[in-house]
């Protein structure tokens, strides 16, 4: 069925449409949100919030438009949110440290106390870059689905994809050298 | 392998950031060097998740179904009116809630002694988010006597 159907279906109060859209995309989404986040928990709660997002905006959705473009850019926009709040949690955390405010710790027993991401050569590219290279490389997006995706224009788009595949080839030449 | 500086050149010297990328695409697509230099389709799909990774791995409708039927069920009981007057509510009560605050710092302002930070007790002795493992921290500031309590999961950074 295609997804303008699925959509309308959805509109009727049909909600095992959703269920068919979810299936169709759901690993997607999935690959899209750990390459932006890099962390399975994160990324399942990204998605979703994201299909949450979209299934009460699907009124707003222009049918003339991709639907999964339109996805993507709610899950885009939802990773970032998850990045800026990691963001603002890492800097109270380090605040909190420095400021020897900490009065206890309840670790989970055998759980890493670790903040920061593996040294993946993907971690080497910013979340945006990341998002530029999936899409390139795994949906195989044009330009301009990759600007509809990241709410920009098709050049800026482009230079995105060009800083990513830049910084992987150096960091891949580094890894190989090393 | 030749180098080209160009594209480096072109990102301070156009301020304008439509035509710095513009003219960068421009330069990229029609200069070798410059392609030369970025990584292929390939090498980006060896280090990149994709959908495959995750076929039949996670479902997410489960977890999306009972949100989906609490958002439903709120979107037919409550009509236009009512939701407003929940804001409305919601707004009263939380400026009751600041003009408590306000009344409370400014009583203990005026001579009457607050409690001692050291009298209150907090005690987590686990932490869970939606039945995984997490964990628990404990801040306590300094001067305002204020203690809260963040709580984060615990599983980071899989890698594909």
């Amino acid at each position: 069925m295609e997804d303008r159907e699925l959509v309308q279906g959805c509109l009727e109060g049909r909600v095992e449409f959703y269920r068919e859209i979810m299936e169709k995309y759901g690993a997607q989404a999935m690959a899209l949100s750990m390459n932006m986040l890099m962390d399975l928990q994160d990324a399942e709660d990204a998605c979703q919030e994201a299909f949450l997002r979209t299934y009460r905006n699907l009124g707003r959705f222009d049918s003339g438009r991709s639907f999964k473009n339109w996805f993507f850019a709610i899950l885009a926009n939802v990773c970032r949110d998850a990045l800026r709040g990691r963001r603002r949690r890492r800097a109270l955390m380090e605040k909190a440290l420095k400021e020897d405010a900490v009065a206890t710790v309840v670790r989970d027993p055998g759980a890493p106390l670790a903040l920061d991401l593996g040294p993946s050569v993907l971690a080497r590219l910013s979340p945006q870059e990341r998002l530029c290279l999936h899409l390139w490389a795994n949906e195989e997006c044009s330009a301009n689905e990759m600007a509809a995706v990241l709410g920009c224009s098709r050049p800026t788009a482009s230079v995105y994809l060009h800083r990513a595949r830049k910084k992987l080839k150096a960091a891949l030449n580094e890894e190989k050298h090393a | 392998m030749p180098d080209c500086r160009i594209g480096d050149l072109l990102i301070p010297l156009v301020p304008v950031r439509f035509w710095r990328d513009a003219l960068l695409e421009r330069h990229i697509r029609r200069c070798s060097p410059c392609r030369e230099g970025l990584a292929g389709i390939e090498e980006a799909r060896s280090v990149t998740w994709s959908g495959e990774d995750f076929e039949g791995r996670s479902d997410l409708w489960p977890r999306v179904q009972g949100e989906l039927r609490r958002a439903g069920a709120a979107r037919t009981e409550r009509p236009a009116f009512r939701r407003r007057w929940l804001a409305v509510s919601a707004a009263a009560a939380g400026l009751l809630a600041a003009a408590g605050v306000l009344l409370l710092k400014w009583d203990q302002g005026n001579g009457r002694v607050p409690a001692s930070v050291s009298d209150i007790k907090l005690i987590i002795e686990s932490s869970l988010i939606y039945d995984q493992p997490a964990q628990a921290y404990i801040f306590q500031t300094r001067e305002e006597g204020t203690t809260f309590v963040w709580v984060e999961k615990t599983n980071q950074g899989e890698g594909p």
